[in-house]
C-alpha cells in the first residue's frame, strides 16, 4: 500500500516537472509562424469564414486549430500553448498507463519519466502547434491497442479496438505524416486479433471515419500531402548520413536505452516490438532524405521508445547491480540513468526553445514605431505572426508578402507607396527566404531602419527593418 | 560435460570465425579513420586495450575450437603410485581432512607428506594416520623443490599430487590410472574443485540451482579445449604424473613460482603427451576473501610473468604450434591488468575533460562499435558453451586488475617480494580494505566524473551531450563492477563461519532436559561441518542449552553433544517448526573422523552435483529438442524425517528432500532399486504420515563406504490430503531456510 502511494507520488512528481517546466518558460520565444497560422485558422473555422492560405501553411488540419483558438480565446498564445501542455500531460499518462499493463508499474513510470524528461516532449507541449495534438492521439490509440491487447472479453477488446482505430484517424487527419502508422497497426490488429475483429473493429471504423472526413472536410487534404511530399523531395534528398545524424540527434538516448530493452530477461521481445512501431516515422524520413520538422516528429517515435527504453533502464539497473538481489543498488542506478535522461533532455530542450527566430525586437519596433492602418512587407510568409501579435494594438494594420506589393516589370519594379515597413529575415530557421531576390527595391526605395540580431541555438541571424526613403 | 553431445556447435565456429572478420575490420576502422588527432596518445591507448582484448578472444576461440570429452579407461593393475601431499602453514585440521581422504583412496598407494613448515604437530598427525612424513633441512624453490625432495623419496611409477587443501574422492586413480596406458603419456589432470561455494570466487542463485565459478571457464572448457591440442596442463594439485617423464625434465620445474605450468612446458616440449579428464575428483577451499584472492592472483601473476621471460613457450623447442598458442593464452592473462585500466579510466577522463579518444561520437561510430560488441560478446559467450558469464568475469575482473598489475611491478622490484606465498586458507586473518582501494577509486572516479560532466551539461557549460550521455552509462556500468566486488568483497569478509558448512539430509535424533527428564526427539541435519550443524525439527526448543546429538548416517551411526547457539521457530501447518545452529562440543575423534571423511567425500560430491556450473546459450535453447519442459506439480524443499521400508528389508530413517503432491525425494540409505514400491512413513512431530509409492529414479553414491542414494518416488495415490499436508508444511518451514 505504501509503495504503491509513493508510485502515486513520483508519477504526479513526473506530471508536475512537466507542467513546471512548461508554464515557468512559457514565453520562451515569440509567436512562431506556424503557432499564428493555426490559432488564425481555428478563429475562422470557428466564425465560417474561409482563411484564404491556411491550408497551405497548417496542411489543412481542422482539429488542432479548433483547440488552438479555444486556448487563444481565454489567454492568447498561452492559452493555445496551454492547451498543448495539457494534452501533453496526458499523452504522458497515457504512455505510463500502456507500458504499465505490458510490463508493470515501475517500468510503466520509468517510461513516463523518459518521456516526459525528454526535450522533444516537453518542447511540443509549449508549441501550439498540432504535432503534440496528434502525439496526443497516437498515444490514446497505443494505449486502446494495449487495453485491446489485454482485454478480458470480447465487448472490452470490441471498444478499445473500435477507440484505437479512431484516435488513430485522428491522429492521421491531425498530421499528415502520421498515416505511416495505419498498416503496422492493422497488420498487428489482424495478427493479434484476427480477420474477423480486424474487420469489424478496425478496418470499418477507419473506413467509415475516413469516409465521413473527406465528404465533410471544408479542405480536402490531399492536394496538400501530395504538395508536401512533392516538396519533400524536391528540397530534400539529403545525404544518409546527414538524415541519420539529423534524426537521431534527437533520438540517440532512447535508442540506446531501447537497445538495451532487447537483452531485457522478461520484456525483450515486447521492446523489440516497441521499437519496430517507432521505425514507420523514422523510415519515411530516412527514405525520402527529409529532415523538415525532423526535430518534433521523432516525438512520434519516441512514443514508442519510452517504453522500450524504459525496459532498457530496468535492464540496465539489473546489469550494473550485478543482478545482486539489493533493491538499493538497483535503485541507485536507476536514478543515476534516469538523471542522465533528465540532463539531456534539459539540454536538448534548451536546444529545441531556441532554434526557431524569436522575434520579440521587430514586434516591440513596430510596437513603438507603427500605427493603426500600417502596410507591413515581409520577405517570407510569417507576416501572419506580426499580425497575430500586433492584433490587439493595431487592429487595422497589414501584414503581407512583398510581392503582393511589388509594381512594374521585371526591368523597373517598384514598391507600391501604401508599404510603411519590410521586414526581412533571409534565413528563417528551416525556410530560406532570400531578401536579394528584392535588393533593387530594397535599395532604390527603402532605407535601412533597424538591424536586430537574433540570437538561435544554431547560430545568428538578423532580421532587417526598412522603412520607405 | 559431453561436448560431443553439444549442439550447434558448427554454428558456434561460424559464428566465432564471423565475429573475428567483424573485429578485424572495426579495428582497422578505428585506426584508421577514428584516430582524435588532438589525443593520439588517448586515442593509442584505447585502441591497444580493445587490440588486446581482440587477441586474448582470438588465442580463446582456438584453444576452445574443438573441447575434448573424455570417458575414464580401466585403471592399470598393479602399478605403485605415490601421493605427494606439499605443506608449509596450512592448518593440521584442513591437513588431516586431505590425508583421511588420501587413505580412503581405493587404488593401493603410498601418501608421502612433504611438510616445508617442519612442523611437529603434522609428524604426529602423519604417525597416527600411516602417512609417510618427510621435511627438508633447506627449503630452496618453494613448492616444486619441496616436490621433488618427495620425488628423491619415491620409488613408484607415478606420482599424485594434491595441494594440502585437497581431499581427493576415492575413485581418483582409479579414473586416472587408465589413462597411462599410453606410454607417451606424461600427466592425467583432473579439474580443481572447490566445496565452499560461499567463497569470493563463487557466486550461488540457490534457486536456480547455479553456482558460477571464476575458474569454471578455465576448467570446464579452456582445459578440455587445450586437452584437444594435448595443450592441457598441470595445474599444481589433482593429477597424475608418470615418474619417467619427471626424471627427464629433471623433476618439477623450478625458477617459478607457478611451477606447474612451468612443469607442464618442460614435460610437452619433451614430447610427453598430457590428458585432461574433465570430472571432479578431488575438492579443495577456494579463497575464501578478497585478501587470499589476491595473494593467489598474485602469485600467479608474478609466475607467469617469470614463466613469459624463463620459459617462453613461443621460443621453447619441442612444443607444438597450437601448444605454443594455447600456452601464451595462458601467459599473457596478467596483462588484462593494464587494458581494464584503461577501460575504467576512459570515461572519467572523457566526462572530465570532454577529450575523446576518437574524433567524434556519433552515429557512424555507433554503427561501427555496435555490431561488433553486439557480435563479439554473443560470439564469446557462445564458446564459452555457457561457462563464461560474461558480467560475472567483468566482475571479477575489476577485482583483479590491480592483482595484476602489481604481479609485474613485483616482478620488476628486487627478488625479496617474489617470494612464494600460500594461499591463506578461511579468511587469512587479512583485512579486504587494503586490496579494495583501487576499485574503490574507479567507483568514486567515475561518479564524481559523471556529476561533474552532468553539472555543466546542465548548467550550459558543454553542449555535448551524447558523448556524456554514453560514458556517463559506461563510467555508470563500472561503477556497478566496482560496487559488486566491494559489496562481495565487504559480505564475504564479514561472513561469521570459519568453515562452510555443507548442505546435508541427514536424519538424526536429539535429546535434551526439559525439566521433567530427558526427552528424545528425531529431526533432519540441513547443513553440516566437524564444528556444527543446524538440523530442521518439528517442536519448539529453547536456545542456549546442551543436546545430545545422534546423527543417522551412511555407514553407521554418529553420537556427540552439542550446544544450541541460536534458533528460530514458526508456525507450520498447526506445528511448530524450528531451526536451529548447534555448535559441535568434544566429538570422539573417531566419530569425527567419519563425520570429516563423509563431508569431503560423499556429502560434497552429492551436494555440488545438484548444481549446475553451466547456463543455457542462445544456441542451446535454439537447438534444444524438447523446448517445452513438461508441466509437473510444484516442488517443495522440505527437511521432515521418515522411515523408508517395503516390508522385506530393514526400515531406514531417511530424509524427505523435497515434496509436491504427486511424488517426493528422499535421501536414504535404503537399498531399493528402480520401479520398487515402497512405504514412506514420515514423522511430523508427534503425527506419522503414511504414503506408499513407486520409486521412479535413484542415484546411487559413487562413495561405497557411504552408501546412500537420492530416491525420486511417484506416489500410489497423486493429490492425496497427505501429500497436500506435507506439501502445506514444508511450504511454511521453507522460510527458515537462509539462501
Amino acid at each position: 500500500m505504501r509503495s504503491q502511494r509513493i508510485h502515486y507520488i513520483l508519477l504526479g512528481g513526473i506530471l508536475a516537472y512537466g507542467l513546471v517546466i512548461s508554464l515557468v518558460k512559457l514565453d520562451y520565444n515569440s509567436v512562431f509562424v506556424d503557432e499564428a497560422y493555426h490559432i488564425v485558422m481555428g478563429r475562422q473555422l470557428v466564425a465560417g469564414e474561409y482563411c484564404p492560405g491556411c491550408p497551405a501553411h497548417t496542411g489543412s488540419v481542422m482539429t488542432w486549430p479548433l483547440f488552438a483558438s479555444f486556448g487563444d480565446s481565454f489567454g492568447g498564445l498561452y492559452g493555445a500553448r496551454i492547451m498543448n501542455i495539457i494534452l501533453g500531460l496526458m499523452l504522458t499518462a497515457c504512455i505510463y498507463l500502456a507500458t504499465r499493463m505490458l510490463a508493470g508499474r515501475d517500468i510503466g513510470l520509468l517510461a513516463a519519466a523518459i518521456f516526459m524528461f525528454s526535450g522533444q516532449a516537453l518542447y511540443l507541449m509549449k508549441l501550439a502547434t498540432y504535432d503534440m495534438t496528434a502525439a496526443f492521439f497516437l498515444g490514446g490509440a497505443f494505449l486502446m491497442t494495449v487495453a485491446a491487447h489485454k482485454a478480458g472479453s470480447t465487448g472490452y477488446e470490441a471498444a478499445a479496438l473500435t477507440t484505437a482505430t479512431i484516435l488513430l484517424s485522428l491522429a492521421a487527419i491531425t498530421k499528415y505524416l502520421l498515416p505511416v502508422f495505419i498498416p503496422a497497426f492493422l497488420i498487428y490488429v489482424i495478427l493479434r486479433h484476427g480477420v474477423m475483429k480486424s474487420l469489424l473493429f478496425a478496418l470499418a471504423p477507419l473506413t467509415v471515419f475516413m469516409t465521413l472526413f473527406f465528404w465533410f472536410t471544408p479542405y480536402p487534404p490531399n492536394p496538400q500531402v501530395l504538395y508536401q511530399i512533392e516538396n519533400a523531395r524536391e528540397v530534400s534528398n539529403l545525404p544518409l548520413a546527414t538524415i541519420f545524424d539529423w534524426t537521431f540527434r534527437w533520438l540517440s538516448l532512447a535508442c540506446l536505452l531501447a537497445a538495451f530493452g532487447l537483452f531485457h530477461e522478461k520484456y525483450r521481445r515486447l521492446a523489440g516490438l516497441l521499437i519496430l512501431a517507432s521505425m514507420p516515422i523514422l523510415l519515411i524520413h530516412i527514405i525520402t532524405r527529409a529532415e523538415a520538422s525532423v526535430n518534433k516528429n521523432v516525438v512520434f517515435a519516441l512514443l514508442f521508445l519510452a517504453p522500450a527504453g524504459a525496459m532498457g533502464i530496468d535492464h540496465i539497473a539489473h546489469l550494473f547491480s550485478m543482478r545482486e538481489t539489493s533493491r538499493a543498488v538497483k535503485v541507485f542506478f536507476t536514478i543515476s540513468v534516469v538523471t542522465i535522461v533528465w540532463v539531456y533532455g534539459i539540454n536538448n530542450l534548451r536546444w529545441l526553445e531556441k532554434q526557431h527566430p524569436d522575434v520579440s525586437p521587430v514586434i516591440e519596433y513596430l510596437r513603438y514605431n507603427g500605427f493603426d492602418g500600417m502596410t507591413v512587407a515581409t520577405n517570407g510568409w510569417d507576416g501572419v505572426m506580426y499580425e497575430y501579435a500586433l492584433e490587439s494594438e493595431y487592429p487595422g494594420a497589414r501584414f503581407d508578402h512583398i510581392t503582393w506589393f511589388i509594381r512594374g516589370d521585371e526591368n523597373a519594379r517598384t514598391l507600391d507607396k501604401r508599404v510603411d515597413f519590410i521586414i526581412c529575415e533571409d534565413d528563417y530557421y528551416g525556410k530560406h527566404y532570400p531578401s536579394e531576390r528584392f535588393r533593387d527595391i530594397l535599395d532604390s526605395d527603402c532605407k535601412l531602419l533597424e538591424d536586430f540580431t537574433i540570437t538561435h541555438s544554431w547560430g545568428e541571424t538578423h532580421a532587417l527593418v526598412f522603412g520607405r526613403r | 560435460m559431453d561436448f560431443r553431445n553439444l549442439k550447434g556447435e558448427r554454428f558456434r565456429r561460424v559464428i566465432a570465425v564471423l565475429a573475428v572478420a567483424v573485429t578485424i575490420y572495426y579495428l582497422y576502422w578505428r585506426v584508421t579513420e577514428t584516430f582524435n588527432p588532438n589525443a593520439l596518445f588517448f586515442s593509442w591507448s584505447l585502441w591497444c586495450a580493445e587490440v588486446f582484448g581482440f587477441f586474448t578472444t582470438v588465442l580463446f576461440y582456438f584453444t576452445v575450437w574443438k573441447p575434448e570429452t573424455r570417458e575414464a579407461p580401466e585403471p592399470l593393475e598393479g602399478r605403485t603410485i605415490d601421493v605427494l601431499i606439499p605443506t608449509i602453514n596450512e592448518p593440521v585440521e584442513v591437513l588431516r581432512k586431505t590425508l583421511l581422504a588420501c587413505n580412503d583412496i581405493t587404488y593401493p598407494h603410498r601418501t608421502l607428506v612433504l611438510d616445508d613448515g617442519e612442523r611437529e604437530e603434522v609428524r604426529e598427525l602423519c604417525a597416527g594416520l600411516g602417512c609417510v612424513y618427510l621435511a627438508r633441512e633447506e627449503h630452496e624453490d618453494a613448492k616444486a623443490g619441496n616436490l621433488n625432495f618427495g620425488l628423491e623419496h619415491s620409488e613408484a611409477e607415478f606420482v599424485a599430487v594434491f595441494d594440502a587443501d585437497h581431499a581427493p574422492l576415492p575413485h581418483f586413480i582409479d579414473r586416472l590410472l587408465g589413462y597411462f596406458e599410453d606410454d607417451e603419456l606424461g600427466f592425467a589432470q583432473a579439474p580443481q574443485e572447490f566445496y565452499n561455494i560461499d567463497s569470493f570466487q563463487h557466486r550461488v542463485a540457490p534457486k536456480k540451482k547455479y553456482i558460477w565459478a571464476e575458474q569454471g571457464l578455465f576448467y570446464y572448457i579452456i582445459q578440455p579445449g587445450r586437452d584437444h591440442w594435448n595443450a592441457a596442463y598441470f595445474v599444481g594439485t589433482c593429477a597424475i604424473i608418470r615418474r619417467k617423464a619427471l626424471d627427464d625434465i629433471d623433476g618439477f620445474a623450478t625458477g617459478s613460482i607457478t611451477e606447474d605450468m612451468m612443469t607442464s612446458i618442460r614435460l610437452q616440449s619433451e614430447g610427453w603427451n598430457s590428458v585432461y579428464h574433465n570430472e571432479p575428483l578431488a575438492y579443495g577451499i577456494a579463497a575464501e576473501t578478497i585478501a587470499p584472492f589476491h595473494i593467489q592472483r598474485r602469485r600467479w601473476g608474478l609466475g607467469g610473468w617469470q614463466v613469459f621471460f624463463k620459459a617462453n613457450p613461443l621460443f621453447i623447442k619441442g612444443l607444438s604450434f597450437p601448444q605454443r598458442l594455447c600456452y601464451l593464452a595462458s601467459l599473457i592473462y596478467p596483462f588484462e591488468g593494464f587494458q581494464k585500466l584503461i577501460f575504467y579510466v576512459t570515461p572519467p577522463i572523457i566526462l572530465f575533460t570532454g577529450i575523446l579518444p576518437m574524433n567524434a561520437l556519433d552515429t557512424e561510430y555507433l554503427l561501427h562499435f555496435i555490431p561488433y560488441f553486439v557480435i563479439s560478446t554473443f560470439a564469446f559467450n557462445e564458446m564459452g558453451r555457457g561457462y563464461g558469464g560474461h558480467l560475472m568475469l567483468e566482475q571479477s575482473s575489476i577485482g583483479k586488475f590491480m592483482t595484476y598489475m602489481s604481479s609485474l611491478l613485483a616482478f620488476i622490484l628486487p627478488k625479496r617480494s617474489r617470494k612464494f606465498r600460500v594461499t591463506p586458507k578461511g579468511t587469512g586473518g587479512l583485512s579486504s580494505g587494503w586490496y579494495l582501494i583501487s576499485q574503490v577509486i574507479i567507483v568514486l572516479a567515475s561518479i564524481t566524473a559523471i556529476l561533474w560532466a552532468l553539472t555543466f551539461l546542465l548548467l550550459g557549460n558543454r553542449s555535448d551531450e551524447f558523448i556524456i550521455a554514453v560514458n556517463s552509462l559506461w563510467g555508470l556500468y563500472n561503477t556497478g563492477l566496482g560496487i559488486g566486488i566491494i559489496q562481495y568483497a565487504r559480505k564475504k569478509h564479514s561472513q561469521r563461519r570459519e568453515n562452510f558448512r555443507i548442505p546435508v539430509n541427514i536424519p538424526m535424533f536429539y535429546r535434551y532436559e526439559n525439566g521433567e527428564g530427558r526427552e528424545k526427539r528425531i529431526a533432519v541435519a540441513d547443513n553440516l561441518t566437524h564444528e556444527g550443524l543446524s538440523i530442521m525439527a518439528i517442536g519448539k526448543m529453547p536456545c542456549n542449552r546442551r543436546v545430545g546429538l545422534e546423527l543417522i548416517m551412511p555407514g553407521g551411526n554418529i553420537e556427540a553433544e552439542g550446544y544450541i547457539t541460536h534458533g528460530r521457530t514458526v508456525n507450520a501447518n498447526c506445528h511448530l517448526a524450528s531451526r536451529f545452529g548447534i555448535r559441535l562440543d568434544d566429538m570422539p575423534r573417531t566419530y569425527m573422523d567419519r563425520l570429516i571423511r563423509y563431508l569431503s567425500s560423499s556429502s560434497v560430491s552429492k551436494f555440488l552435483g545438484e548444481y549446475s556450473t553451466r547456463y543455457e546459450t542462445f544456441l542451446d535453447r535454439r537447438f534444444k529438442k524438447d523446448k517445452e519442459i513438461p508441466e509437473r506439480a510444484r516442488r517443495v524443499p522440505s527437511w521432515l524425517p521418515a522411515v523408508v521400508t517395503n516390508g522385506d528389508r530393514r526400515p531406514r530413517y531417511s530424509a524427505v528432500r523435497n515434496v509436491s503432491e504427486t511424488g517426493c525425494l528422499i535421501a536414504t540409505e535404503f537399498p531399493v532399486e528402480p520401479g520398487e514400491c515402497v512405504m514412506i512413513r514420515v514423522i511430523v512431530g508427534q503425527d506419522i504420515v503414511e504414503l506408499g509409492g513407486k520409486v521412479a529414479r535413484l542415484v546411487k553414491s559413487p562413495v561405497e563406504k557411504f552408501p546412500e542414494s537420492i530416491m525420486g518416488v511417484n506416489f500410489h495415490d497423486p493429490c492425496c490430503e497427505c501429500a497436500k499436508y506435507l506439501v502445506k508444511i514444508a511450504d511454511q518451514t521453507g522460510e527458515l531456510v537462509e539462501e
